[in-house]
């Protein structure tokens, strides 16, 4: 960590062979720079609707699953599966599903007779939300294994209790399931959001922070930069600016959403 | 020049050779190479070679992946071990991690590879750093070199000075030290073309860019697209797909040098809005989603039989002449990329270099010395070419006959190499920074979200804000 702030401030000379004393220069560099700024937006808005369309999904999923519906161990093992799968995978994979000649998905949308359906990794209209929506996929099943985890070990007594009472399946979400779950689902949306942050892999896999610069997100940029121009310096400072962000965002939001210790 | 063939020739008046003087060159080269095949594993009864001398140690490989490079090389691990004595591992990693691994191992105390395969468009950042051992001595030690290794004379003049002599002190290509060796594959842009469709649609093989729109559109009917691209936002973009047209078109570059930080690109003047132009013409007859394709998309879709003309890599597309990875393998031509009037089919120059890292024991240096000098042989050379179709780095190789027979783009390939051209950007280390930014903007007008005029705009920005930011732009 130390040595990573120290080089922020310096940037290598290849051919010289030797590092260059910058002072705040990668800095300075960093906020005069658009496609900075325009990563900011695209990581934002990936991780601000991926996240809640994700928590959404996920403690959704974790009350159905909660039901002990028959066939639901199976269903939720099937669930949990993108979860586990490698990003590289993940991204090789919907790379071909999404291919404009050949993909299944673009068949699927011809039967419905759409004959121009989108090219979803080369039209910058659709390259970032189909980004966020593979996304989804894949790391809704993590919040709700975490939320469904907690529901799973909550007590049984105070839903039959509400029942005898006559309170309403709603109502008893409102007022019991989610208060007594809320601690479970701000644990899970704060790891999620901070690793949807550094969302790498699925941009490397997927489109390479195109076209243009429509999906390059912060750290992709911070990536592009160390280890594709060999511009260390200037990434180092790009990731500390990221550290910063996250940690003020987080413990922002942290405040922000009220978590119940007592029940 | 055209010869009576109708192959869109090469300008010999330049630094390159026609085809018959490549001939003649290759044939004599072929009879050294061909004594080399031979020789090379049992010729340590000739001179006082020893190719054991090394026995009992272990080299270390590290290569690129997706091109088919490592392929041979573990083919042929188990007669390495039998002929040199010496156990051999490779690596090979995508591109983008094979890169950042060179430079991690570079610049650590002691290098984890003992052979590294080097992309000819970062020689200026590795080699120029003076991140290599120099050959010439392994190369002038007749008990560590092969009497019938015959370097240089066996690899094309442009190649050497390409990726393998470099100037350390004055930080240029070509002179007279020695740092790498081409491999593991060398090659240049050819244009494929389906022989059965031209023919049906009474079309002569285009010579010139309009010629090839021209064509392009009037095959693009039957389910067949006229043409394909690398229109990815993806280096290859700008190094096969756009520098094909613009060099040929007559385009420069590049005027003044990175020395005199005079160093100005040439990117929003008239021929480069032009090739870009013409590429957002080919994407219209192009298959569906071509701005997404790269090379490997681009090939796939030729070999399934769904693609009229392409350009591309020789050593990459070479695989759509082989039956077993292509459906229109015996329906396919290939000729020099076209060029017009007063200029000609100049592709750009690609290649690999082969080099030993500096940050080595004498005893690793000189193992790796023995394996590297093996899989660079004309024996390996033409095996690697012969089963996996990358393109060969030897000119005895181009002009193979029975090669030439399989494979009859390979004398295409060749003369192509022969007198390709250095892209002028390679002489600095931003040249990769440089590459990405200009293919971002150019897939960005290919797609229709910018005309060429600002896509050029866009990227010559960016290029003079990299190239002052480097310092060799006041």
């Amino acid at each position: 960590m130390l040595y990573s702030l120290g080089i922020s401030f310096f940037e290598f000379d290849r051919v010289a062979g030797k590092w260059n004393f910058l002072g705040l220069g990668n800095y300075k560099e960093i906020l005069s720079d658009k496609v900075f700024w325009s990563s900011i937006l695209v990581t934002g808005v990936m991780v601000g609707v991926a996240l809640i369309v994700e928590v959404v999904a996920g403690v959704s999923l974790a009350i159905f699953f909660g039901q002990k519906l028959k066939g639901s161990k199976f269903v939720r093992a099937i669930l949990i599966t993108p979860m586990i799968l490698n990003p590289v995978v993940v991204g090789l994979m919907w790379r071909a599903l999404l291919n404009p000649q050949w993909g299944l998905i673009n068949w699927f949308i011809g039967l419905f007779g759409i004959d121009n359906p989108p090219i979803w990794l080369a039209d910058p209209k659709w390259t970032l939300w189909t980004l966020i929506f593979v996304d989804i996929w894949q790391w809704t099943p993590f919040i709700f294994v975490v939320v469904f985890a907690r529901y799973q070990a909550l007590p049984m007594d105070v839903f039959e209790s509400a029942r005898v009472d006559g309170a309403s399946p709603l109502k008893i979400i409102r007022y019991i399931t989610l208060p007594l779950v809320s601690s479970a689902v701000v644990f899970a949306a704060i790891f999620r959001g901070i690793d949807s942050f550094r969302t790498f892999d699925l941009v490397y896999g997927l489109t390479f922070g195109g076209p243009g610069r429509s999906t390059t997100t912060l750290s992709f940029y911070s990536f592009e930069n160390g280890f594709v121009y060999y511009r260390y310096g200037f990434a180092s400072a790009l990731s500390y600016i990221m550290v910063i962000m996250a940690t003020i965002g987080f413990s922002v939001l942290l405040k922000w959403i009220p978590v119940r210790r007592n029940h | 020049m055209k010869d009576k063939d109708g192959v869109s020739g090469v300008d010999s008046s330049s630094s390159g050779v026609n085809r018959r003087d490549f001939l003649k060159v290759g044939a004599t080269a072929a009879a050294v190479a061909g004594a080399s095949s031979v020789g090379m594993a049992e010729s340590a009864t000739a001179a006082s070679f020893n190719p054991k001398k090394f026995a009992g140690t272990t080299v270390k490989i590290l290569l690129v992946d997706g091109e088919r490079d490592q392929e041979g090389i573990k083919d042929k691990i188990s007669y390495i071990q039998k002929t040199h004595g010496i156990k051999v591992e490779v690596t090979a990693l995508a591109l983008g991690a094979q890169l950042e691994k060179i430079q991690s191992v570079l610049h650590a105390p002691t290098s984890e590879y003992d052979i590294i395969d080097n992309l000819g468009f970062t020689v200026s950042g590795v080699v120029g750093g003076g991140l290599f051992t120099k050959l010439n001595d392994y190369i002038a030690n007749k008990e560590l070199t092969a009497s019938t290794y015959n370097y240089p004379a066996d690899f094309p003049a442009g190649q050497l000075d390409y990726t393998s002599r470099y100037d350390v002190a004055k930080n240029k290509f070509g002179g007279k030290d020695v740092y790498l060796i081409p491999g593991m594959h060398s090659g240049s842009v050819i244009m494929f073309y389906r022989k059965d469709l031209l023919a049906a649609a009474g079309i002569p093989v285009p010579k010139n860019w309009d010629d090839y729109i021209d064509a392009a559109r009037k095959l693009n009917t039957g389910g067949v697209s006229g043409t394909t691209m690398i229109a990815a936002n993806d280096v290859s973009l700008i190094l096969v797909d756009w520098y094909a047209r613009f060099a040929s078109m007559g385009g420069k570059l590049m005027s003044g040098t990175p020395g005199a930080k005079n160093y100005k690109p040439n990117l929003n003047g008239a021929t480069a809005v032009r090739a870009v132009q013409h590429m957002i013409d080919c994407a219209e007859v192009s298959p569906k989603g071509v701005g997404s394709f790269g090379f490997t998309e681009s090939v796939d879709a030729f070999s399934r039989g769904d693609v009229a003309l392409m350009l591309c890599w020789s050593t990459i597309a070479g695989s759509a002449f082989n039956p077993a990875t292509s459906k229109v393998a015996s329906k396919i031509g290939a000729v020099q990329i076209p060029g017009d009037a007063n200029t000609s089919g100049r592709p750009i120059r690609g290649g690999w270099g082969l080099g030993i890292p500096k940050n080595l024991p004498q005893k690793r240096k000189d193992a790796a010395w023995m394996v590297m000098q093996y899989i660079t042989s004309a024996e390996f050379d033409k095996y690697q070419f012969d089963k996996y179709q990358t393109d060969p780095n030897r000119r005895g190789t181009y002009v193979d006959a029975a090669l030439n027979k399989k494979y009859p783009y390979l004398k295409v390939a060749g003369q192509a190499m022969e007198n390709a051209k250095m892209l002028d950007v390679a002489l600095i280390p931003e040249c990769f920074e440089l590459v990405g930014e200009a293919a971002r903007e150019f897939n960005l007008a290919i797609i229709g979200s910018q005309t060429a005029k600002q896509a050029c705009a866009n990227a010559q920005a960016s290029w003079e804000k990299i190239l002052k930011r480097a310092g060799h732009l006041a």
